[in-house]
């Protein structure tokens, strides 16, 4: 299986490709298992420049990972594109993509980068997500799609 | 010092009321009763309703000795304005609230004292100018427990 | 470390707000002054958000959930010291982050101190006078928090709609 998967925003006709970050790689698995997923697309109001996605429903393989036999990385120190996972469990997690500087002194679990060619685009989509949560109110759709 | 009544005092406003012992949970009336005196910032509740909200109330002398979900409930969008209600209280710490308007949280609790009747009117002039303060002016008010004298 | 010394250490700070409001709260409540630089893009509804649910959700509500689990269930001292490490971290850093410091740091010390500690009632004493703290937090921020702003966004029901709309001519007076 390989490791990488796409993020897809469909109204903005923009996507980013994804993979392993090295850490975690079981984690990363089974959230790959769990894809296709859709959600709702968010953005961090605390910790600085992230895409946050509250609701990740994974229904096709319960998350079962102990949290303590995880990596966490403290998200101030993880680079730019890093995609980190929170309270993983269940048929459920939170998911935060970093896009630019973070002032977050807390502890994610690290699972993948978007790729580097990428980033810019991240980066795109990131200001018009922040734009939405803080003006437009505009609802965006991410889609998470597995990649062979 | 009588067992059955306590004052609730709002040195701020230099008003106060009466408060008595109701229906059932008289162990907990009287639990609270042997913690006197103390007292609190005093705060309104933003999302049940209309309610005197005390959060950080020290139980200096008698540790909590009884369990919430064991004790008689009420619901508060039922029970009259001016009663009490304990929940999040553990150990020395206790939480309560006391109603004082309309309340539409649909969850029971352990209700133990209420405001004397002609007191009432007093109580609710202050539970509505301490919520016009929460709101707009944020004057801190405290309030007082303490034993009525004979 | 010394439990004893934390413990009044805490009791000392929460009996004095009591009476006055706690500086955590002013800063970043009241002052709207984020040194942590949290609140992406310098806006302060994030932190306002986070800090209390941090503060009241998550600190004291777990250590309130401790003591009465323990009190009610008589739960052995290893199990207070799981449910206190599985439960208190992510509450603490976003504590922190959101400004509550003295909150933060006196949660850190205490989680510190029990976990070298094996007398239960100890162990209950300073988790209480931790809970008390955190009760005192609460109660501040319920007090300082702005909600008012509400007020800036009234949206205006039927019944408003339809009165402003019949009175629309007026303003052509």
């Amino acid at each position: 299986m390989m490791l990488q998967f796409k993020m897809v925003w469909p109204q903005l006709n923009l996507s980013v490709r994804c993979q392993s970050c090295g850490k975690n790689e079981n984690a990363l698995k089974a959230l790959i298992e769990n894809m296709p997923i859709k959600t709702i697309q968010g953005h961090e109001m605390v910790g600085g420049w992230m895409l946050r996605n509250r609701s990740v429903y994974m229904g096709k393989r319960f998350f079962d990972i102990p949290p303590q036999e995880m990596e966490s990385e403290c998200m101030k120190d993880a680079p730019v594109g890093r995609i980190s996972l929170l309270f993983p469990q269940g048929n459920s997690t939170e998911m935060l993509v970093k896009y630019d500087e973070c002032e977050d002194s807390r502890s994610y679990t690290p699972v993948a980068d978007v790729v580097e060619e990428d980033l810019e685009t991240l980066k795109q989509v990131g200001k018009l997500q922040w734009k939405s949560a803080t003006r437009t109110k505009e609802v965006l759709v991410v889609e998470f799609v597995a990649e062979d | 010092m009588s067992k059955s009544e306590f004052i609730m005092r709002w040195p701020e406003f230099d008003k106060q009321v009466r408060c008595r012992p109701i229906h059932h949970n008289r162990e907990l009336f009287d639990w609270f009763m042997s913690n006197l005196p103390t007292k609190c910032v005093q705060t309104v509740t933003v999302v049940a309703g209309l309610q005197l909200y005390m959060q950080n109330v020290k139980m200096p002398k008698v540790e909590c000795n009884w369990i919430q979900e064991n004790q008689p409930l009420e619901y508060m969008a039922d029970y009259p304005v001016g009663r009490f209600m304990f929940f999040m209280t553990a150990g020395y710490v206790a939480n309560f609230t006391v109603k004082a308007g309309y309340a539409t949280e649909p969850m029971p609790y352990p209700t133990w004292a209420e405001v004397a009747d002609e007191d009432k009117e007093t109580f609710v002039t202050v539970a509505n100018a301490i919520w016009e303060s929460l709101l707009m002016d944020k004057k801190t008010y405290h309030v007082e427990f303490f034993a009525a004298e004979d | 470390m010394d439990w004893k010394a934390l413990k009044n250490e805490i009791e000392t700070i929460a009996a004095q707000s009591v009476e006055n409001c706690p500086e955590d709260i002013l800063r970043v409540f009241e002052y709207e002054i984020a040194p942590s630089r949290c609140g992406t893009g310098g806006l302060m509804m994030g932190p306002w958000f986070e800090g209390a649910t941090a503060s009241r959700y998550l600190v004291p509500y777990y250590v309130y959930n401790i003591i009465k689990l323990t009190k009610d269930s008589n739960l052995p001292v290893e199990k207070m010291k799981q449910q206190m490490n599985l439960l208190l971290p992510k509450a603490l850093g976003t504590a922190e982050l959101s400004g509550m410091w003295t909150l933060a740091d006196l949660t850190r010390r205490t989680m510190a101190c029990v976990n070298e500690m094996n007398d239960k009632d100890e162990i209950l004493q300073l988790l209480n006078a931790l809970y008390l703290y955190g009760s005192s937090i609460n109660a501040w921020q319920n007090y300082r928090v702005k909600w008012g702003l509400s007020a800036a966004f009234v949206i205006p029901n039927r019944k408003e709609l339809v009165e402003m709309a019949c009175r629309a001519d007026e303003s052509y007076i």
